[in-house]
């Protein structure tokens, strides 16, 4: 399957005093090499400001469940919970910055795959 | 008798058929496009099409056709990996940028590119680049969260709005008790740095429409530094429980400030208003006492000074 771009934005303003901009890119090389990127911004408080934000390449062995966010077009339950915990994480200070990119990297990485077929015994 | 076949019986049929034959067996029918896009490079574009499913909404403002303006790659130029991976990132950028004129709870957009109908023989393919948001384009209609909005953060919400494509008109369908069903067009449009805005809707027992055109003007002199003016009418034809209430209605703004003084820092704001129409009410009971006619008009003017220590 040859790679082909794809772009995905997802804001949610779940208050007047929050939102969450959530992107989901996929750019492709000369030669055919998918790169995945994640961005996630949280901004609370009136006016708007910028709390959090992490901008985190998906690891290559979650690159099927990217595509499968994307083509969704939106989180799935584990995703949302995912988000929600990589959201506190991101906001707590004693947290490192690898910690936090690994909690929004496994936003992605929950994504419930379709069951591929059993083998058959015979 | 046996059937003449001789080529020369039939000369059109046979060369039409030969002819066929040749274009055929030169021709490739365009197939899928299963290379890495860089092998396309150079390859002549022979469509670029940007696909929004919710296109139909609004087929006279459509989204996609302002959107393809912005496109890289063009039709009957070369493709390039470089200006198709821009042109889906760059569809994902303005997409995003019109969550701003949107107050749902979530939005959310798509921006795709796919590279079809390839022919290696030819040296040509189409380009198409799927879209999708789930925010319902502000032109359609000004929600009540929009107005607002407006009301709110005149200068944020009017620049949002004033920053998007120019000639936009949309049909309007709506019920309410009172009017019953109603349609009509909403349209605006920028001419000559005029911003212009109409709606009109009918139904069976009313008529009602407006028409706005909104301009400003840079410094003159010592006259303004920055002026804006309006001018607008209206009309009204509505039922009123048992009476009809009608009214039209004319308006003229002005209004203009200074630059700032050098010599203790006062900018002086001036403008005028003038409107005029008339209302009219046809009520059946002589106990709803409405007056019949009255004209109205008025001139306003007004002056004040904006200082800062």
């Amino acid at each position: 399957m040859p790679c082909r771009p794809i772009h995905v934005n997802l804001e949610v303003d779940p208050s007047a005093t929050q939102k969450i901009l959530l992107s989901l890119d996929k750019t492709c090389d000369a030669n055919d090499q998918a790169t995945w990127k994640m961005s996630f911004e949280l901004l609370e408080g009136k006016p708007l400001a910028t709390v959090v934000k992490l901008n985190v390449e998906i690891d290559a062995e979650n690159h099927p469940q990217a595509e499968a966010t994307a083509a969704s077009k939106g989180l799935d339950n584990n995703q949302q919970g995912q988000a929600k915990i990589a959201a506190a994480i991101a906001k707590d200070p004693t947290v490192g910055d690898d910690d936090k990119e690994d909690a929004a990297q496994q936003v992605i990485a929950v994504k419930r795959l379709p069951q591929t077929a059993a083998p058959v015994n015979a | 008798m046996k059937p003449d076949m001789r080529p020369w019986r039939y000369p059109t049929r046979w060369i039409a058929t030969a002819l066929l034959l040749m274009v055929s067996s030169s021709y490739a029918s365009p197939g899928p496009c299963t290379d890495k896009s860089s092998d396309y490079n150079g390859y002549r574009v022979l469509r670029v099409d940007v696909k929004n499913p919710i296109a139909f909404i609004t087929p006279w403002g459509s989204l996609s056709s302002s959107l393809k303006k912005g496109l890289r790659l063009k039709a009957n130029a070369p493709f390039s990996l470089e200006g198709f991976e821009e042109d889906s990132a760059f569809l994902s950028s303005a997409l995003k940028a019109n969550f701003s004129s949107s107050h749902q709870t979530v939005k959310l957009s798509y921006a795709g590119g796919q590279i079809l109908d390839c022919d290696a023989q030819a040296r040509t393919l189409r380009v198409v680049y799927p879209i999708f948001t789930s925010v319902v384009p502000s032109f359609i209609a000004p929600s009540i969260e929009q107005q607002t909005s407006e009301s709110e953060r005149p200068a944020t919400t009017g620049a949002t709005r004033a920053s998007e494509r120019s000639l936009l008109i949309a049909p309007l369908v709506g019920y309410n008790q009172t009017r019953r069903t109603w349609g009509g067009l909403t349209f605006s449009d920028k001419i000559a740095g005029l911003q212009m805005q109409g709606q009109a809707e009918a139904s069976g027992n009313s008529l009602s429409g407006h028409f706005d055109v909104v301009g400003n003007n840079g410094p003159v002199g010592n006259l303004w530094d920055h002026a804006d003016w309006a001018g607008t009418f209206e009309y009204v034809d509505d039922p009123a429980g048992a009476a009809r209430f009608k009214e039209s209605k004319v308006t003229s703004r002005f209004s203009a400030s200074t630059r700032e003084f050098a010599t203790g820092r006062v900018i002086i704001r001036y403008g005028a208003a003038i409107e005029g129409g008339h209302q009219q009410s046809s009520a059946t009971g002589a106990a709803l006492q409405l007056t019949p006619n009255s004209s109205y008009g008025s001139l306003k003017l007004y002056v004040g000074a904006t200082g800062r220590p």
